[in-house]
């Protein structure tokens, strides 16, 4: 490519980011804003938003619903996860191809109708709408996020480590908790913070499946539906940078060595 | 085969415990005793999540597709009908949003494509390794924040008071806002926002497989900058276009929130028309089943069609 | 753990259509060592890893003393594995890993402790106890996953090509530390190389193996010196193969025909017939070389092409006009007496092995 075409990248490069970066920080700047109107100009800033949305014991009880949601999504996650990846990895069988299509099935299904499904399917088995279904949809949505990094991983794991184990003595339960599993572990935090985030942000399985008491995204949105408020500002700027130190965190724990 | 051991006595760590106990030893024996056994071990749990809790919504999705009421009123069976399937192709109100979700999609598909091309190529093949996952790190994070916030961010920056209006006025360009919230204008820059990433990644681990002596070859052999592009970076980048293209329209086609949010009544999407079927507490999720099913069915189908055209064999989807 | 006698009886193993190893059998007496030798691809390693119970054969048995073990796991199995890549488990210390095998076998702390400590001393490892695999070096490395291999006390230790990640230099050292080591320990060790220097200097017997097939079996002298086939011949050590027709049997000896000149050998493998082609191997340092006509009906006149001094050995390379040639290694002290175009050579009959195939 010519030095000109480089340029011309370059450039498409930073007005993406910019793209990416405008509207959050906006988002974040208006939190700051010392009026309720949300919109130019801005005449002082203020920290009030942000007190208010500490003082907001109903804001508290949906962010604390929320977490208990994404901590058990994300343990059930990893469990199943782990166990799919094992299988997928250390196993000789036929139909792999299949049952690899099948566990992965919830990465490629839009997303509303993965929670109209998984709606219909909750009532037909008697879970009503609540913390239950929302915490099962949750983890059906995360399952093939964490069976493709724990695969990852574990295909780069060298089969003599497993065989050494077993060699000196170890069936496969104890090699898998004593050699396998601390080879896992680091991606496997990685991938439950991403599986929390991901639970944490859902909106459209939380909307369906959730019942009165909403997850936070759900009741930024109903929020959302009688207006723009600066305390949406502020709450969506605290998710914000929790998320980017937890991202980054877990970015970096994939991708060690 | 070895001998029974008379273990001595003294304090052990948990694994020397747990092996030589004679409860986990019979429970090991048989049930990881033969390779058979193992197997179905490992396999029992993953196939029975996978059957379950990926295939049974579906089957039961398309299931009720097929009822003529639910959730059924006590004492009540339900009988199959097709006129939940009907519904669809006989109501423009219903089959209108459909087409709309499914072009609507298509268009931004590809205006993410030729959007993000360029900063997947750029990353990939102008920026030194070494500092490769900074630039990308850079673009990842506003990915990890959530659907709704990222929706709310975009609100903020194209409403009539928001930084574009200000920005244009500023500039003296124009002297009223321009509306560009509730419109498909703000629908499809706000769902651009929230699916580039799944364009992204793809295209960029596509051109980084790419040897650079390859363009190297061809520049030697005469071939100038454009037709290196289509005759040898296009080409190899294929996968990456088709596993991104089939990702964001996949993605495009199922949100719910945003739709509502940034659209206006001229670009209802398909989600908000099932979503409704479910909102009223009548008794109309058999049609909203059956809608869902039309456009699983059709979006996957697309999806495989799509990947055949681009030469992609059916095996995974990434 | 007392040594046990290890046998296999008629072992094949198939991958699909392709054979590993094909009717294999063998005993291994108690406390030897034994190599399997070959180049890669010849079932070596697959041989091995079914003693290990990694692999399971397709037909025949594998035994461990009077017991059948052939369908044994290898975590029931009293046998232990040094890996080719160590498969030291890199999140656990030197210590931990030594120790892994003794606590499954439900010792105490304190045996463990003991037994931890006195293989460290024995394996020089002192002070290491508590780093990690990736903080030694290779030699380190390799002797800590010895220990942990023989930390169990197993009746038999696999070696699986466990210098092949040393340096030259490093390895001649460890092969000498490990023929040490197996003597100090009296235990079996069952050793797989494709370097067949490695497998002359350590072993008490050395199974060379081709496309899954024991071709030979027997001491490194036995092997060296006694080659019965043109494969064990070529693979081990320098040879001079030379291809002759036999002219009869004189008794024990065979008579043959080498390019007009007369050679007597012995035929330990099969029996020739008069007419058949066979092939005839001297090591070159056995060749007989006088600088003028010696006392010998199987004398003959030799041109010298190439004179190469090696420090403590020279290296003719010589030939005839009627188109025999020969490498011949002399110490350089008797090289000296050679002139420098011609020399008169013997191949005496028991340096001389015959091979039909």
């Amino acid at each position: 490519m010519t030095r000109h075409t480089r340029l011309i990248m370059q450039m498409v490069y930073w007005a993406f980011v910019l793209y990416l970066f405008i509207p959050l920080s906006l988002m974040v700047l208006m939190g700051f804003k010392d009026s309720k109107f949300i919109g130019f100009p801005i005449k002082s800033l203020t920290l009030h938003w942000y007190k208010v949305v500490i003082q907001d014991l109903e804001l508290m009880s949906v962010f604390a619903y929320s977490f208990t949601i994404a901590i058990s999504s994300t343990v059930l996650a990893i469990i199943i996860g782990t166990w799919a990846a094992m299988l997928l990895s250390q196993a000789k069988f036929k139909g792999k191809i299949i049952v690899f299509a099948l566990i992965t099935l919830p990465a490629v299904l839009p997303g509303i109708i993965s929670a109209i499904a998984l709606r219909i399917y909750s009532q037909t088995l008697g879970i009503e709408p609540g913390m239950t279904a929302v915490i099962l949809g949750h983890t059906v949505h995360n399952v093939p996020f964490v069976t493709l990094v724990g695969m990852a991983r574990l295909n780069s794991q060298p089969m003599s480590h497993v065989e050494a184990a077993q060699d000196l003595g170890a069936d496969n339960v104890i090699s898998f908790f004593r050699i396998t599993l601390p080879y896992l572990t680091p991606a496997l935090v990685g991938a439950g913070i991403f599986c929390m985030l991901t639970s944490f942000d859902d909106f459209v399985r939380s909307f369906f499946l959730g019942g009165y008491e909403p997850t936070l995204p759900v009741y930024i949105f109903s929020q959302l539906r009688t207006g723009m408020s600066p305390e949406i500002n502020a709450i969506s700027s605290v998710v914000l940078v929790i998320t980017a130190v937890m991202g980054l965190a877990a970015e970096r724990l994939m991708r060690r060595k | 085969m070895p001998p029974q051991e008379e273990y001595s006595t003294g304090s052990r760590s948990f694994w020397s415990w747990l092996a030589t106990s004679k409860v986990y030893q019979s429970v090991s024996a048989s049930l990881l005793g033969t390779k058979k056994r193992r197997l179905v071990l490992l396999a029992a749990v993953p196939i029975i999540w996978a059957i379950v809790a990926n295939l049974g919504p579906l089957f039961k999705m398309l299931d009720i597709s097929f009822y003529d009421a639910y959730p059924l009123s006590k004492g009540r069976e339900a009988t199959y009908t097709i006129a939940a399937w009907r519904e669809f192709f006989v109501t423009p109100v219903y089959y209108i949003p459909f087409f709309r979700t499914l072009i609507f999609s298509g268009i931004l598909t590809f205006a993410t494509l030729v959007l993000v091309y360029p900063v997947a190529y750029f990353l990939a093949r102008h920026v030194p390794k070494s500092r490769q996952m900074l630039f990308l790190l850079l673009v990842l994070i506003p990915f990890w924040v959530g659907e709704i916030i990222r929706t709310y961010a975009i609100m903020i920056l194209l409403g009539n008071n928001g930084a574009i209006n200000i920005a244009l006025k500023f500039l003296g360009i124009i002297d009223r806002p321009i509306p560009f919230m509730y419109t498909s204008f703000s629908l499809g820059i706000g769902i651009v926002y929230l699916v580039s990433l799944y364009m992204l990644l793809p295209l960029y681990s596509a051109l980084e497989k790419i040897p650079t002596n390859m363009n190297e070859a061809a520049a030697d052999l005469g071939a100038g900058p454009w037709r290196r592009f289509w005759r040898i970076t296009l080409p190899l980048s294929k996968d990456g276009i088709a596993s991104g293209c089939v990702l964001v329209f996949l993605i495009a086609t199922g949100f719910y929130a945003t739709p509502v949010i940034l659209g206006g009544p001229s670009s209802t999407m398909f989600a908000e028309s099932i979503a409704n079927t479910f909102n009223v507490a009548a008794d109309r999720w058999p049609t909203g089943a059956a809608f869902s099913s039309i456009m699983l069915i059709t979006t996957l189908t697309l999806a495989a069609v799509f990947l055949k055209i681009m030469g992609r064999r059916g095996k995974g989807y990434l | 753990m007392k040594n046990a006698t290890v046998s296999l009886v008629d072992i094949s193993k198939k991958y699909g259509s392709f054979v590993a190893v094909e009717k294999i059998n063998l005993t291994i007496q108690p406390g030897d060592f034994v190599t399997l030798l070959g180049p890669s691809g010849c079932g070596k390693s697959t041989t091995l890893r079914i003693l290990g119970g990694f692999e399971t054969p397709t037909t025949g048995q594998v035994f461990l003393g009077d017991d059948d073990v052939t369908n044994i796991p290898p975590n029931r199995r009293n046998v232990n594995m040094v890996f080719q890549d160590y498969a030291l488990f890199p999140h656990m210390t030197c210590g931990r890993n030594i120790a892994f095998g003794l606590e499954l076998k439900g010792k105490t702390k304190a045996e463990t402790e003991a037994r931890v400590d006195e293989l460290l001393e024995f394996m020089q490892l002192t002070g290491f106890k508590d780093r990690k695999p990736e903080e030694l070096s290779g030699g380190q490395r390799q002797r800590v996953a010895l220990a942990r291999a023989l930390a169990p006390d197993p009746s038999v230790l696999l070696l699986d090509e466990p210098l092949g990640a040393l340096d030259a230099k490093l390895r001649k050292q460890v092969q000498i530390e490990l023929k040490s080591i197996q003597k100090r320990t009296g235990k079996t060790f069952i050793f797989v190389t494709h370097d067949q220097e490695e497998a002359l200097t350590m072993s008490d017997r050395v199974l060379v193996m081709n496309k899954g097939r024991i071709e030979q079996a027997g001491s490194p002298k036995d092997l060296y010196s006694h080659p019965e086939s043109r494969f064990v011949a070529e693979f081990i050590g320098e040879t001079n193969m030379l291809e002759c027709g036999v002219k009869g049997i004189d008794g024990k000896q065979v008579v043959l025909d080498w390019f007009g000149t007369e050679l007597r050998g012995d035929c330990r493998k099969g029996s020739p017939t008069p007419g058949q082609k066979v092939g005839a191997v001297i090591r070159p340092e056995n060749i007989t070389c006088y600088s003028n006509k010696p006392e010998s009906s199987l004398a003959f006149e030799l041109n010298i092409d190439q004179r190469i001094f090696k420090g403590s050995s020279t290296t003719f390379e010589a030939r005839s006009s009627k188109g025999q040639s020969l490498t011949i290694t002399l110490d350089s002290i008797r090289a000296d007496e050679i002139g420098t175009e011609k020399m008169w050579v013997v191949l005496k009959p028991e340096y001389l092995s015959i091979l039909l195939n």
